[in-house]
């Protein structure tokens, strides 16, 4: 059975805001942004937001939420995602390789159903908002394999439609420009200027240990099962060579060095590495500010 | 296990402004709060996390309160200003000195949901604090139970907890909360004595009241001018000005609802007097919901009445007048009100009030 580590980081939205809001901070851009639904929620709050990360299902799904304004799916749109289409062929076994390992024999067909009918969507923001509703379905059923008698049984396009509409509800628009990106650190913060830098540092393996949910979904969204987004990461600044502190040190310390002209920089922690996070801070920035709601959250701030 | 105190004051006058505009019976937040408290200390035998549980369960959803929404408002705009409804009660929570610190993350994140749908971060997993996932899991089966529409027993409405398992909420939490119920299937919702502190009872009902004012920019500061003038007025009469501005900080309770009318009558019109009358009653019925301020209740209820349908208590009367003197146009305040003297007003309290406001000139 496949492994869901149920750790995983909490950035929230809510909290930026908080932190922005005392401090005039009303743009932000965050170049490993992940699932953006932090971008949204500040988003949703007036502020411009910038994201980008080299998953590209992270991207499409700000595409979704972050750059899209307006685009909704109607219900005949959803209808044509979830449902498979008469007279159309769909390559149902393009997930084959994951039948009977992480989903059934319907849950896989549905896979290359889903990932037919997405591709043939019309804009990229219904795209977004497909593939971030879809990775619920995708996440609901691994969840179910390890608890099959705790969870309800909902036949696969119910639940995806479900999804998919649940995802679309937060289109909003904060009249302001916002953006996503496929593109590593250095080319996010090259491209666009805001008043905060924040990110949240990967764990000193964190290319190596991706949660199976995350790229399994990339896998899904490029039509390869056998897809192995290690790779991706390897020549990046937190890949295979972050394993000891003083590599993983100068990785974060190339990523502030790249926020440089930001007036704050927002580094995420929590208690037992805030330390180290404040002292490469405090070696970037003049004035440093830690702010420290709970053990699980810690805040660098630096200003310029 | 000590006595709640703090439950019995201002945190408790709180927790029914929560239940209030969340349109609940009221008590729902103190029995919530129970609930959430039993089964942290079923959870992690923690004394502290059963504080901050049994104080995020009271103040849950006292956030409603700076959610202002026109009637009309369409579906879309009302689902953006109730996803924030948790934020602004994790900022009061957070406000509010001598809580628990946690409490606030507890109020923010109690309607995250496991999958990543809730509100108002769409936290997901883990990422998600256990103690206010756990606030979820009690808010849900305690809405199940008294569901105005369909009331639950409580195993049935641990069905309706179970369904959202792996959705709403971490199956692993359900299956304890399950294992929770099933070991106390009574007393579950009777207060377990969680050590709360007291809040400052003048601060703290002076911020509420003040949230309350802020929701229409009409009543914007009222509260805290008719304490000024109810005090003053107290004690010119011989009465307890701190308890006389209690009462009036206590009459901004009457519009802690959701639907409560924008209100723009002349003050002294029989139209603002339904109206008051409709607003003292909701305030007196809030108080009387905690027991630390169900004293004061008669008082609220009384002071929609005329001095001419025989009231005889002054704090009430008191209320009545510095009420319609604020809504008054202050040139006007003078006349209007001495000629109201004896029927609208006790005309003792009135000449009072009017050789106040010639001393201040």
């Amino acid at each position: 059975m496949i492994d869901l580590p149920a750790r995983t980081r909490r950035v929230s939205g809510t909290r930026l805001l908080d932190l922005c809001r005392e401090r005039g901070i009303e743009s932000l851009v965050d170049p490993f942004m992940g699932v953006p639904m932090h971008l949204s929620v500040l988003k949703r709050h007036g502020l411009a937001v910038h994201g980008g990360d080299l998953l590209e299902w992270f991207v499409r799904a700000g595409e979704g939420l972050v750059v899209n304004d307006f685009t909704i799916l109607r219900d005949s749109e959803v209808a044509e995602v979830v449902e498979m289409l008469p007279g159309r062929i769909y390559p149902t076994d393009q997930f084959r390789a994951w039948e009977g390992v992480f989903f059934s024999e319907d849950q896989a067909r549905y896979l290359g159903v889903w990932y037919a009918n997405v591709h043939a969507l019309r804009s990229d923001g219904q795209t977004g908002l497909a593939v971030l509703g879809l990775w619920h379905v995708l996440c609901h059923w691994l969840l179910k394999a390890r608890h099959p008698d705790e969870m309800i049984d909902v036949p696969p396009s119910e639940l995806a439609w479900y999804y998919i509409r649940e995802t679309e509800r937060w289109v909003v628009t904060n009249g302001k420009r916002n953006t996503v990106r496929r593109a590593d650190f250095a080319t996010t913060l090259g491209a666009v200027k805001a008043d905060a830098v924040y990110f949240a540092p990967p764990g000193r393996l964190g290319a190596r240990r991706i949660d199976a949910r995350v790229w399994m979904w990339e896998a899904w969204w490029q039509g390869d099962p056998y897809l192995n987004v290690e790779r991706l990461f390897r020549d990046t600044v937190f890949g295979g060579r972050t394993s000891d502190d003083g590599s993983y040190e100068r990785a974060v310390g190339e990523v502030l060095s790249a926020a440089g002209e930001a007036p704050y920089v927002i580094v995420q922690s929590n208690a037992k590495e805030a330390e180290r996070f404040e002292r490469l801070v405090r070696a970037q920035r003049a004035q440093v500010e830690v702010v420290a709601p709970n053990a699980e959250e810690t805040y660098i701030i630096g200003k310029l | 296990m000590t006595v709640p105190v703090g439950a019995d004051g201002a945190l408790g006058l709180y927790s029914a402004v929560g239940d209030a505009f969340a349109g609940r019976r009221l008590g729902f937040g103190r029995r919530r709060a129970a609930l959430v408290a039993r089964f942290a200390r079923h959870r992690t035998g923690d004394e502290a996390a059963a504080t901050a549980s049994w104080t995020a369960g009271a103040l849950a959803e006292i956030g409603l309160v700076a959610v202002v929404l026109p009637p009309d408002a369409a579906p879309q705009t009302r689902l953006l200003s109730l996803a924030d409804a948790p934020l602004h009660g994790a900022r009061i929570v957070a406000a509010l000195p001598g809580l628990p610190a946690h409490a606030a993350d507890v109020v923010r994140w109690h309607r995250e949901h496991h999958d990543g749908t809730g509100i108002p971060d769409r936290l997901r997993w883990d990422g998600i604090p256990a103690d206010a996932a756990a606030l979820g899991i009690a808010h849900a089966f305690l809405e199940a139970v008294e569901d105005p529409a369909e009331p639950r027993d409580p195993t049935e409405a641990l069905f309706t907890v179970a369904a959202e398992s792996g959705r709403r909420f971490k199956v692993e939490l359900v299956r304890a909360f399950r294992e929770f119920m099933l070991g106390a299937p009574t007393g579950w919702d009777v207060q377990p004595g969680a050590d709360v502190p007291a809040l400052g009872e003048d601060a703290a009902l002076a911020g509420l009241a003040g949230h309350i004012d802020a929701r229409d920019p009409a009543t914007a500061g009222r509260s805290e001018r008719l304490a000024g003038s109810a005090a003053t007025l107290a004690s010119r009469l011989g009465l307890e000005p701190a308890r006389a501005a209690r009462l009036a900080r206590l009459l901004a309770l009457g519009r802690a609802a959701e639907t409560v009318p924008h209100e723009a009558f002349d003050p002294l019109s029989r139209f603002a007097r339904d109206h008051r009358a409709a607003e003292a009653a909701r305030a007196a019925e809030l108080a009387a919901a905690v027991p630390g301020y169900a004293a004061d209740a008669p008082h609220l209820a009384a002071s929609a009445a005329w001095h001419e349908d025989g009231n005889p208590d002054r704090y009430a009367a008191i209320l009545g007048l510095v009420l319609a003197a604020d809504a008054l146009p202050p040139l006007d305040a003078p006349r209007r009100l001495a000629a109201a003297g004896g029927t609208q007003f006790d005309p003792e309290i009135t000449r009072a009030y009017l050789a106040g406001l010639g001393a201040a000139r």
